[in-house]
């Protein structure tokens, strides 16, 4: 079970990074507007167009 | 732009796209077709339903739209006004890489489509990099180079897509909000990720509880799920610490204080037994219930803070440019740079930008949105005017005498601001049980932790007072009253219903007093003809038709115009070709018409009395019947005698009648508050089987806010309207309610607001409110006998901390259950 003592702090690591994307998600104001990119994907990009 | 642009926008604003009635933008305008479609998404439909041979849904959908007029029309500004220096420095602000930045709301936001649209703005205007449009607060920021761009040709290719812009700034309180709510998100981000984590670590520490487990690995797991705590009882938790202090400093327990106690304990308690190697932690438990109670109060926070988006778009929606005149020169300037005693001229169609006198022309004003009155009032010189009032018929030139804050809208604004910030933040029932209930707990633990120190030494006694404090966490006691509140809001806007904030379910449980205005909120808002009777011995029903247009035919009065359309519709003509009859209009009484062949006059009934005792018996008796209904006839007069009626009223809304009566079935006292004449009003009163006595009328928006406040002191009130007018009186009552027909800008005033036509949603709105404040009643009763039961266990020493670190997510999960299933705004419910 001693692997226990590398895959716990690998495991942390890997949610530490999580978490740090979230704060720099949340810095950047992606969760400001919830409403608008929803619809905005909708549109068609010029350039898909055939 | 080019001039060909600017003759393409001054066409956009008579066509309305056939199949949706937005404005259609410039750009899609095809001078060849007779129907025009604002997008293509519309043509098809259209296409679809008239091949389908449903093409009747047009004519249906005319007669039901109800659209409110948009202050100012889209090309009919140059918007040279927004190059002001003043105004560049109000509203620009410079990015780091060079570029400006800009901030606009914007009407008419509707759908994707619009969104794609607006975002389309680099391509229609050189030197913008980009526009992003929020959908929610109806808001663009376009990002330009001010060397190759300024901002007049900005808002020009705005306009030219169909979308007025208005500048917009949000408020100092706006933007901490917001920071705000960035911070508490962080917090309850974090949290969430590390409750997980700790929870993941715990399933194998509580293995290891059961099955055993080797020190070495229990040590390590213990060491690893503190490391994992860290940031959520220093970083997420430090409101809790804040309140619970702040609390203390002016004397009050603040239900906080049990919180931070438990956590703080908890943590430290866990700390020790982590470094002694002892079994106990309760890191999991400490995460989960940081969770659990942020979770809560965001879901709150986001409520209110719509609210105050919604709130600071209404301020920009008052005109911002004006038309100063300096000799023979016209110049548009920014509103704020205007100054007493300038002249400034107002245009037909134009919303006054200021208050002042007028110093030359006539007009007739739409002063609706101050005084609800619907009819327009006549003006000429030497008149007192006010901003936010709309010109209707002629150029006006006016000397300014107030502007934007001290202009009378501009007053009344700012008391709707004042009011809603006195409004009381939200006070929870937990924040009430609270107190009494923090004391309890603190007492108890003090006194378990003594009983077992002497009775069983102080390593028992940690434990005991630590399951208690645990236990009673109030956990379940602090999600109670938000989830159920934001529940019920989920379930109100699913039935048509908004509601703004929490706190407004709980205001609307006690409301036992409601308002009504009248015109729009009542009643349609909209001026017919309800019915129509002609003479037997008269001439024929086309000839009092054709005559009644005829001499309505110029018309600006609502009534003349509805009987205008009637008689129109009821001849199947578009129009008449009369040219050359001369009407007359008698100021308050009706028209009259002595060019053509025959002598007309139309009037009302009291002026032509003395035709209408010489007209036919029949005939008299069905006018009598019209005011036995509470209508007001409109008389046609031929060579002295009265020839037709038209029956001229505003329309009731048709579920009315029965929802008011229900409420006053329930024992609510119903009021109707209107600007409006009283005889009207007491009409309306009567249909709706309100006694006269309820019904006040002719009530300017101070009057009425002053009347609301008057009540307010002896019960509580709820104001329902639809106009600027009623948004004092809105803010002042304990529940304002606005109605969809309304004009955007004055519902954000109300509390809720109700987005169906119609008054179904009443119904839901005070019974669902009840039901609501219950299913908070019950689930705290829930939480409470989970506390009491696991604290008497815990005092007596039967709960040890791991039993109670279970119990406590449990009873967190009976609050959750309870409400899932529980049916607060459910349709069945009446």
């Amino acid at each position: 079970m001693d692997i226990i003592f590398v895959l716990l702090p690998f495991a942390l690591i890997l949610a530490g990074i999580a978490a740090g994307g979230y704060i720099w998600a949340v810095k950047r104001g992606q969760f400001d507007d919830l409403d608008t990119p929803p619809l905005r994907m909708l549109a068609d990009e010029e350039d898909s167009k055939s | 732009m080019s001039s060909t642009g600017s003759t393409a926008v001054q066409e956009a604003q008579s066509l309305a796209c056939e199949h949706c009635g937005l404005r259609v933008p410039a750009a899609r305008l095809d001078p060849e077709a007779d129907k025009q479609f604002c997008c293509a998404g519309c043509e098809h439909v259209y296409k679809i339903i008239n091949g389908l041979g449903l093409s009747q849904f047009y004519a249906l959908k005319r007669q039901a739209d109800i659209l409110p007029g948009s202050p100012v029309s889209p090309g009919t500004s140059a918007f040279s006004h927004f190059a002001d220096e003043s105004f560049a420095e109000r509203y620009v602000s410079k990015r780091s890489d060079g570029l400006s930045e800009v901030k606009f709301a914007l009407e008419g936001i509707y759908c994707a489509a619009c969104v794609w649209l607006v975002e389309k703005l680099p391509l229609v205007a050189d030197g913008v990099r980009e526009a992003r449009v929020d959908f929610g607060r109806k808001t663009v920021d376009v990002i330009f180079d001010s060397d190759q761009t300024e901002l007049p040709q900005i808002a020009r290719a705005l306009d030219s897509l169909g979308y007025v812009p208005r500048p917009f700034n949000p408020s100092q309180r706006l933007k901490a909000a917001r920071e705000e709510s960035k911070q508490a998100l962080l917090r309850l981000g974090i949290a969430g990720a590390c409750a997980g984590n700790t929870m993941m670590i715990a399933v194998s520490l509580y293995q290891g509880y059961f099955s055993g487990i080797e020190p070495k690995y229990q040590s390590f797991l213990q060491w690893a799920s503190l490391l994992v705590t860290l940031p959520v009882v220093f970083y997420s938790a430090v409101p809790f610490y804040k309140r619970a202090f702040g609390g203390l400093r002016v004397g009050s327990l603040h239900i906080d204080l049990p919180i931070t106690l438990g956590i703080l304990l908890g943590f430290f308690a866990s700390v020790i037994n982590t470094v002694l190697g002892m079994q106990h932690v309760y890191y999991d438990s400490i995460c989960m219930l940081v969770f659990l109670l942020l979770l809560g109060r965001w879901l709150q926070q986001r409520g209110l803070e719509r609210a105050m988006d919604a709130r600071s778009v209404m301020f920009a929606l008052s005109p911002t440019a004006a038309r100063r005149v300096k000799g023979e020169r016209r110049e548009e300037v920014y509103v704020e740079s205007l100054e007493i005693d300038d002249l400034i001229e107002v245009k037909a169609g134009e919303v006054l930008p200021a208050d002042g006198i007028v110093h030359e022309g006539q007009s007739t004003l739409n002063t609706s949105i101050l005084t609800g009155e619907s009819r327009p009032r006549k003006v000429s010189a030497g008149d007192e005017v006010f901003a936010g009032t709309t010109n209707l018929s002629g150029v006006l030139l006016i000397k300014v005498a107030a502007v934007h804050q001290e202009s009378r809208i501009g007053r009344i604004l700012s008391v709707i601001e004042r009011e809603s910030s006195q409004k009381s933040p939200l006070v929870q029932i937990t924040d009430r049980v609270g107190a009494y209930f923090v004391a309890v707990v603190l007492s108890l633990s003090a006194a378990t932790f003594l009983y077992w120190w002497l009775a069983a030494g102080v390593l028992t006694a940690v434990d005991h007072a630590l399951a208690l404090l645990v236990v009673t966490c109030p956990c379940a006691l602090g999600l109670a009253a938000p989830l159920s509140l934001s529940a019920g809001i989920h379930r109100a806007a699913a039935s048509g219903i908004l509601i703004r904030g929490a706190d407004v379910i709980e205001r609307l449980a006690k409301v036992r007093r409601i308002f009504f205005d009248k015109t729009g909120t009542l009643t349609k808002g909209l001026v017919q003809v309800k019915s129509f009777a002609t003479a037997q011995d008269g001439p024929s029903r086309e000839m009092v038709l054709r005559s009644a247009a005829m001499l309505e035919n110029s018309s600006q009065h609502p009534v003349g115009s509805a009987i205008r359309s009637f008689a129109l519709e009821q001849l199947g003509a578009s129009s008449l070709d009369i040219s050359s009859t001369e009407v007359e209009e008698v100021h308050g009484k009706g028209v009259v018409s002595r060019s053509g062949p025959s002598s007309l006059r139309m009037g009302s009934v009291p002026w032509l009395r003395e035709s209408l005792l010489k007209a036919d018996p029949t005939f008299a008796r069905s006018v009598d019947e019209m005011i036995a209904r509470g209508e007001s006839p409109v008389l046609l007069e031929i060579d002295g005698r009265a020839v037709g009626a038209f029956s001229v009223g505003d329309i009731l809304r048709s579920d009315a009648s029965q929802v008011l009566s229900n409420l006053q079935n329930k024992g609510y006292r119903i009021e109707i508050l209107s600007g409006d004449i009283s005889e009207a009003v007491e009409k309306l009163a009567c249909e709706l089987g309100i006694s006269p006595e309820f019904a006040h009328a002719e009530l300017s928006p101070e009057e009425k806010r002053d009347f609301v406040l008057d009540a307010q002191a002896a019960s509580r009130t709820a104001m329902v309207g639809d106009g600027v007018n009623d948004a004092a009186a809105l803010s002042a009552a304990e529940v304002g309610i606005g109605m969809s027909s309304g004009a955007e800008a004055c519902l954000d005033a109300a509390d809720v607001f109700i987005a169906r036509n119609g008054f179904e949603a009443f119904a839901n709105l005070f019974s669902g409110a009840e039901a609501t404040m219950k299913l908070i009643r019950r689930n705290i009763g829930l939480s409470l006998v989970y506390n009491v039961l696991g604290a008497s266990g815990a005092v007596l020493g039967y709960v040890s901390p791991l039993v109670a670190a279970i119990l406590m997510p449990i009873s967190s999960l009976s609050v959750v259950l309870s409400t899932v299933f529980s049916r607060t705004f459910s349709k069945e419910k009446h």
